[in-house]
């Protein structure tokens, strides 16, 4: 966990103070709505359909135990008995008061929180891989890089007013876990051919309602220029970016209206100017940063047999271990996912009461803390494997423990028409309907992995574009229709789902997921053959023919 | 066209309510034929005519101090109270729909 300096701390404190301020001047009459939005969104306090929605902002997705029993407490004192994790790896809550919302910062304050950049057209938190700095195929762990960019972007007074938000996501494993290109920026650390250590720069990413893969801008920056590029990034695309149209003022707009390439030579010529200016890195800062992170000590531990603890009557427990559990570099420890998805509950939510559980499963188990998942799960990245049966008892005490880690059922879903502004239609009950229907575990685990993703609007908070099956509600007339796209994937070989046909109404739309997964059970070549594979070789002839008839 | 025209949501109906939220609790909240607030959809004062819709808009955006983003939406009228002819505001006006917080299995 990286911990705060006395710098951090005091932006944190005086930020709640000055939102104290705000806050009481609002409800005192002092100072407009008009005067007061631009301010609250400043600190991630939305207007939603029914109450404010405060968004938190969780650094990378790394919650300390202390941490999550803030946010506990949060969820008890100041909302309605729970949370919901994002595809930001952030935290929202749905229902505080206005009044109330100085008093949640200064709590997330005193555990080194905020809920700063979490809205409005700056940069936003920056996510990265969940296996970080525990992944076996790790170059270096990104995180410190992370931190890096939160600290050079907060309050950063030249991207405050971008012409839209912009996300940054890092990785520094091989294997993309982070979803570098959907986004703005995406950042993998790589070793040029002379093996020196510098990353690989993708800009132009992103979902909604214009969806791209991100475009490489530059195949090698030595690390010593990370935060100038980026800045030059940033420049080209605040002088350039698009104003006149929100819908269009995303860089990925830029960077396709003019092509990689004139984007790329912009860059370079601003960068030109400030790539040995005050940004630059020097190995001592990332040293200093890294020395913050207190990484946690491991024990000299053998592997156990795992295949072995999974030969036990309890069958669930077995396809726990099979389904939830993660490889980890240091031998004798894994890495668990704990889905926030079992068959009745929102997915993302959690109560207060589970939030204390995982707090106190860190504490005993996992080095003190956790991860928020993009995918809206929790990962506790360091648990001993001779502690799984131990570790298993207590998610199954709290409901925390369903093994469906990758499966169908395991749905990244945005709150939808239930609580959100913007949406179309709703997303929760479909999927609380989806987890009903498919609540066969065997028929589950002979699909293998399969994603699915739903949003309630083009927005695409539930990152329907890049779910092997997406969902996307719209509004016909009135009433909530869902578009199914199939194809999408966020990885290495990234690409955007396509749209199968018309849409489908809300009694349809679960069937017609359950003929998607019947499609691909009965016609794919072998067990082997995954449904992205099958569709990337069949293509959505197959599935267009069982939903919609040859006509 | 005016602005408070432009302040109208997109939906369908024979009458007009506004509806705004509470700045309090961000609650919504619609405007009672006595020009006070009330949580109830049913309460609301609707009217027939976009000149009618207009003087109520107008009133209530000088309300800022109790809410928020007032606007102006369509309804049919059963009854005699409004119903909302939409998902969005039906949800708006009832609550989610899907359920909040599950009773944790722990604790019984």
């Amino acid at each position: 966990m990286y911990q705060y300096d006395e710098h951090d701390q005091r932006i944190v404190d005086e930020r709640a103070a000055q939102f104290r301020g705000q806050v009481q001047r609002r409800l005192a009459g002092e100072i407009t709505e008009n005067e007061f939005k631009p301010l609250r969104l400043q600190n991630g306090l939305y207007m939603q359909l029914h109450a404010y929605m405060l968004r938190v902002a969780v650094p990378y997705g790394l919650l300390s135990s202390a941490q999550l029993r803030a946010l506990a407490t949060i969820a008890r004192d100041y909302d309605k008995g729970y949370a919901h994790f994002t595809t930001r790896q952030n935290v929202q809550y749905n229902w505080p008061e206005l009044e109330d919302v100085p008093k949640i910062l200064d709590l997330l304050a005193s555990v080194q929180m905020h809920a700063i950049q979490t809205s409005g057209n700056c940069i936003r938190n920056t996510t990265s891989d969940p296996l970080a700095g525990i992944a076996a195929d790790e170059l270096e762990d990104p995180r410190p890089y992370c931190e890096l960019i939160r600290q050079w972007s907060t309050f950063h007074p030249e991207f405050a007013f971008l012409p839209r938000k912009f996300k940054i996501a890092v990785t520094g494993s091989r294997t993309d876990r982070a979803a570098v290109r959907i986004h703005d920026i995406g950042i993998r650390i790589v070793d040029n051919d002379a093996g020196e250590r510098g990353f690989e720069i993708l800009v132009g990413g992103g979902l909604g309602r214009t969806p791209h893969i991100a475009k490489v801008v530059r195949d090698f920056l030595p690390y010593e220029h990370l935060l100038s590029y980026l800045e030059a990034v940033l420049r080209v695309y605040n002088r350039y970016g698009r104003r006149d149209n929100k819908y269009k003022a995303r860089i990925k707009i830029q960077v396709s209206e003019w092509g990689v390439e004139k984007f790329a030579a912009a860059v370079e010529e601003e960068w030109g100017h400030i790539k040995d200016s005050a940004t630059a890195l020097t190995r001592a800062e990332i040293d200093r940063i890294k020395g913050r992170f207190h990484t946690p000590s491991f024990e000299a531990l053998p592997n156990e047999d795992l295949d072995a603890l999974a030969l036990t009557s309890d069958r669930e427990f077995a396809r726990f271990l099979k389904n939830n559990l993660r490889p980890h570099r240091v031998p004798g420890y894994t890495a668990i996912v704990i889905s926030t998805k079992p068959k009745d509950r929102a997915p993302g939510d959690v109560s207060d009461s589970q939030l204390e559980a995982l707090a106190d499963l860190a504490d005993r188990f996992g080095l003190g803390h956790v991860v928020v998942m993009h995918d809206q799960n929790v990962m506790m990245p360091n648990v001993k494997q001779a502690d799984l049966k131990a570790v298993y008892a207590v998610l199954e005490e709290w409901d925390l423990h369903t093994a469906n880690a990758g499966r169908v059922t395991d749905q990244i879903c945005c709150p939808g028409l239930d609580f959100c502004n913007l949406a179309n239609a709703r997303s929760i009950p479909v999927a609380l309907r989806i987890a009903e229907r498919f609540d066969d575990q065997d028929y589950l685990d002979d699909l293998g992995d399969v994603s699915l993703k739903m949003s309630g609007c083009i927005n695409a908070c539930g990152h329907h574009h890049v779910g092997n099956i997406g969902i996307l509600g719209i509004d016909k007339a009135g009433v909530e229709a869902y578009q199914l796209m199939l194809g999408g994937d966020p990885g290495d070989e990234a690409s955007l789902g396509k749209i199968v046909g018309r849409a489908f109404s809300s009694d349809e739309i679960v069937d017609a997921v359950s003929t998607v997964l019947d499609t691909y059970a009965t016609q794919r070549e072998s067990a082997d053959e995954t449904f992205l594979d099958f569709y990337r070789r069949a293509g959505l002839d197959p599935f267009k023919e069982s939903l919609y008839g040859t006509d | 066209m005016s602005d408070q025209t432009l302040a109208v949501a997109r939906s369908f109906g024979s009458h007009f309510v506004i509806t705004a939220n509470t700045t309090d609790a961000g609650a919504p909240v619609y405007l009672r034929p006595d020009r006070t607030w009330s949580a109830s959809l049913t309460d609301a004062h609707a009217v027939g005519s976009e000149d009618e819709r207009d003087d109520l808009l107008s009133h209530a955006q000088t309300q800022e101090h109790d809410v928020c983003d007032p606007y102006a939406f369509k309804v049919n009228v059963e009854a005699g109270a409004a119903v909302a002819t939409t998902t969005r505001e039906r949800i708006r006006s009832q609550g989610p729909t899907s359920p909040l917080r599950r009773p944790d299995a722990a604790q019984g």
